[in-house]
Formats: structure tokens, C-alpha cells, sequence
């Protein structure tokens, strides 16, 4: 029974993260703003949950699973190269990798 | 913004996010305390996500938005994670491995791989397209 409140869980939240990270998406510019926007509130959520080590499942597969992306990431980060913008690229790939990183930190420091 | 689309979206990334669970229970992680299963597990998802998006844009280019947004931030969307990846790195910072410049690195390492994969998935929907035209 509690696995399949886990599966309900996770497929409840994975899809309003999904709709909530569409919805960021368009704010963007220089950079995919939105998306990086939603991947480090995403692990702000993964830090919060381990630390409390409440509704782990629910929020970490499925609320932060949801809201954050990585096939976007790959997407929009192979864009600016077809179109040799390396340097933004870079950006995307350095930022997608450190600034979620240091969310999930900041969660678990303030817990 | 249609609500249709919106409601697919929400359908595909349930759906994304399930098959996402399944690999993780398949992979026996999510325990914060082995680094190498969070590491197995992203890189199954978060790389054939990848391929799928990229395989999605080229074939549903004249598809409906429905469609669209179904298999795009809908299934590959919401089977994919970051903040998958945001657990490796930050528990390397807190201490879980002796090694955790390695995992630093295997993230790095999966996130221009990513980019690889979803250039090949759109490679290979290219081909597709093509025969199916011929």
C-alpha cells in the first residue's frame, strides 16, 4: 500500500513540476534563465527534504524530479553551439552545474 | 496557454517522472549514502532522456503543441533530473566520499554527454525521417 502512495505521489508532483517548469522556461535571455531558475529551487526542495528526512520520496523524486531538467539542459546548451555561441555554452553548463549543487548546500546549512 | 497542452505536459511528465522511480528503485539508491548508485542512476535517465528529447524535436517538428508537449517537457522533462545531480555534487561536498573531486568531474563529465546524446537522438530521427520520405 505505501508504495502505491509513493508511485501516486511521484506522478501527482512530478507532473506539476513538469507543468511549473514549462511555465519558467520562457523567461529567458542571455542565458535559459527560467530553467536554471527552477533546477536550483529543485535541489533547494532535494536539501530540504534529506535534512528534514520528511516526505523524501514525494518531494525529492517527485516534486524536484519534475521541476528540474536535464534533457532541456542538453537541448538548449546544443543550440548555442550549433549556432557557435561557445561561450554561452559554457555559461550554461558551468552555472547547471554549480549553482543547483550550491542550493541543495544552502538547504542543508540552514536546516 | 492551452490548457490542453498544459494538461499534457502534466500527463507526460507523470508519466516521465514513474519511469524515473522505477530506475532509481532499480538501481537501489537514494540513500544519499552511495554517491555511485545516485551516479548510475542520473546517467540512465538524464542520458536517454537526452537522446529521447533530442529525437522528439527533429520528428515532432510539425506535430501538434499537444504533442510537443507531451513527449518533450512532458516525458523527457520530467524523466530527466538535475537536481539528481545537484545530490552527487553537494554529497561530495559534505563528505560521503574520500574522492569527491571524482564526482565533480563524473557530473561534468555527464553533462556534456548529455549534450552528445541529444545531438545523436536527433541524428538518428533525421535518418528516420528520411527513409520513411523515400
Amino acid at each position: 500500500m505505501e508504495i502505491l502512495i509513493s508511485f501516486a505521489a511521484v506522478a501527482l508532483l512530478g507532473g506539476a513540476g513538469s507543468v511549473l517548469r514549462h511555465i519558467a522556461g520562457f523567461w529567458s535571455g542571455a542565458l535559459p534563465w527560467g530553467i536554471l531558475f527552477v533546477n536550483s529551487i529543485a535541489s533547494f526542495v532535494v536539501g530540504l527534504a534529506i535534512s528534514s528526512g520528511e516526505y523524501e520520496i514525494a518531494l525529492v523524486v517527485g516534486l524536484a524530479g519534475g521541476l528540474s531538467t536535464f534533457s532541456t539542459f542538453a537541448a538548449q546548451s546544443y543550440e548555442y553551439l550549433k549556432n557557435e555561441q561557445r561561450f554561452r555554452a559554457i555559461a550554461n553548463l558551468v552555472l547547471n552545474l554549480a549553482l543547483p549543487a550550491l542550493s541543495l548546500l544552502t538547504a542543508v546549512i540552514w536546516l | 496557454m492551452a490548457a490542453k497542452v498544459l494538461g499534457a505536459i502534466f500527463l507526460g511528465g507523470a508519466i516521465g517522472s514513474i519511469a524515473r522511480f522505477l530506475v532509481i528503485l532499480g538501481v537501489d539508491e537514494l540513500t544519499l549514502q552511495d554517491l555511485s548508485q545516485e551516479l548510475v542512476a542520473t546517467s540512465i535517465v538524464n542520458l536517454a532522456g537526452a537522446f529521447l528529447l533530442g529525437f522528439v524535436h527533429v520528428i515532432g517538428a510539425s506535430r501538434s503543441d499537444t504533442w510537443k508537449g507531451f513527449f518533450g517537457p512532458g516525458l523527457a522533462g520530467g524523466f530527466t533530473t538535475m537536481s539528481g545531480l545537484a545530490l552527487i555534487t553537494a554529497g561530495a561536498e559534505l563528505g560521503l566520499s574520500s574522492v569527491g573531486y571524482l564526482y565533480w568531474m563524473a557530473v561534468a563529465i555527464q553533462l556534456v554527454l548529455g549534450i552528445l546524446t541529444y545531438w545523436l537522438g536527433t541524428q538518428l530521427a533525421s535518418r528516420t525521417s528520411q527513409k520513411a520520405a523515400s
